[in-house]
């Protein structure tokens, strides 16, 4: 079946099998190196992109329900101003996430910034520890990414823009 | 396996004719399970999906008076984003210990109650909630109490070719709820098994008491919790340790491992015996 989405800002069409793996096709397809494809289960939480603003774990997602969305990686997040200010955050607290998990904590954390979030404020634990990986402590991440949020108010596409 | 046709439908009437024509389709909503458990989708034959994950008549929540009900396709992200999550007393603490964050993000809340070959975590809080489920199918529309679900040898029964529209949750407000995994082993393995309970207290009284265990089968006796119901806090030693062997004698006949029985009976006595720490 033909897919057609948006990815980090730009339409993008390909053909997949109706229950390929959104992560799978993220990875293979789109050259985004970001996503890991590591349990299928939506257990380590590596895969997650934004689909329409909401961190989910992309092996979770098929194809087809890809479609019309918009996607955002790691890779679309790192040209955004809102991940100067996560990473700003995090040397700040001196906290420095291994490769495996900072593109999904990052992501997490992003998603937490959107003004469409559930997960502002309070659910900021929740939502980032939907990341598995123990590289950095609990606290410190957290501190970090609260530190994140607190630089930034507001939506992050004003009419301005 | 092999997926020969996905329909999107833009309506609930076209997704109810779509499986009209494929008696045998899968609906998609979330779709967590379907895509974490591969055995859930058949392998033998042509696939067909009906994908009404975005059906805006499935993604309503309302609140009246009495009740509050919430369209199959609302996410449990969504129902814990409430404002007053907890008006749904076992519910939101069973959605909020489903997966993570993000998974939760996907799941639907008709998707812990239609899956086929299991009760997943969310069915023991809707069986104490009494919740009402609405089901759709070529025939027309029928609302049921959330025990229809359960069929003989208290094993899912999800009917054939019907679509969970929307369920109903009675506005009741509980004193003490609690929500556990029973057991260690988490879900996908078979033996996995959650167990809830709510209780009602009017001055000092056990006005109203429900438990029941989710999993392989559900557990759920009314008439045992009936005995409990109106009898004065703190209950005897003698009344909590006969209700307790009594729920787990039931799970043990009901083919739960004795493991898992016995923690059971653990879970239900701690309830019990001091129902004021789980107030929510």
């Amino acid at each position: 079946m033909n897919v057609t989405f948006i990815l980090n800002g730009e339409d993008v069409a390909c053909t997949a099998g109706a229950l390929d793996r959104l992560s799978e096709l993220l990875r293979d397809t789109f050259g985004m190196a970001s996503v890991n494809t590591d349990c299928g289960s939506g257990r380590c939480g590596t895969c997650l992109v934004l689909m329409d603003g909401r961190p989910v774990n992309s092996c979770l997602v098929p194809a087809f329900r890809a479609r019309d969305c918009e996607i955002i990686t790691y890779e679309g997040f790192s040209r955004t101003d809102d991940y100067g200010r996560v990473q700003a955050a995090f040397d700040r607290h001196g906290v420095d996430l291994c490769p495996f998990c900072r593109p999904a904590r990052y992501l997490a954390i992003g998603s937490a910034m959107d003004a469409r979030s559930d997960s502002r404020g309070a659910d900021l634990p929740s939502v980032l520890s939907s990341v598995l990986c123990t590289c950095s402590s609990p606290a410190a991440v957290l501190a970090a990414a609260m530190d994140a949020l607190a630089g930034r108010q507001g939506p992050r596409y004003s009419r301005d823009h | 396996m092999t997926i020969d046709d996905v329909a999107r439908p833009a309506t609930v009437q076209e997704a109810v004719a779509s499986l009209k024509r494929r008696p045998d389709a899968i609906l998609w909503a979330g779709g967590t399970l379907l895509m974490s458990d591969p055995s859930c989708i058949p392998a033998d034959r042509l696939v067909s999906i009906v994908d009404i994950g975005r059906l805006p008549e499935l993604a309503g929540i309302h609140r009246t008076e009495r009740y509050v009900e919430v369209g199959a396709a609302v996410t449990l992200a969504s129902l814990l984003a409430l404002p007053k999550p907890a008006l749904l007393g076992p519910l939101a603490m069973a959605a909020a210990a489903v997966g993570t964050a993000s998974v939760r993000n996907l799941a639907t809340l008709g998707g812990t109650i239609a899956c086929r070959n299991r009760f997943m975590s969310c069915f023991a809080a809707l069986s104490c909630m009494d919740a009402a489920v609405e089901l759709r199918d070529p025939r027309g529309v029928r609302w049921h109490g959330i025990h229809k679900l359960v069929g003989p040898g208290n094993r899912p029964a999800f009917p054939e070719a019907s679509m969970l529209t929307r369920v109903r949750l009675p506005h009741l407000s509980w004193d003490a709820v609690v929500v556990r995994a029973l057991g260690d082993p988490p879900y996908p393995h078979p033996d996995a098994s959650t167990f809830a309970a709510c209780a009602r207290i009017e001055q000092g009284v056990l006005a109203d008491l429900r438990v029941a265990v989710s999993g392989r089968i559900l557990v759920r006796d009314r008439s045992l919790e009936m005995t409990l119901a109106g009898r004065r806090l703190p209950l005897s030693r003698r009344e909590i340790g006969s209700f307790s062997s009594d729920m787990a004698a039931s799970a043990l006949a009901l083919s739960i491992p004795p493991d898992i029985s016995s923690r059971l009976e653990a879970y239900v006595s701690a309830f019990l015996d001091h129902p004021e720490e789980y107030a929510l």
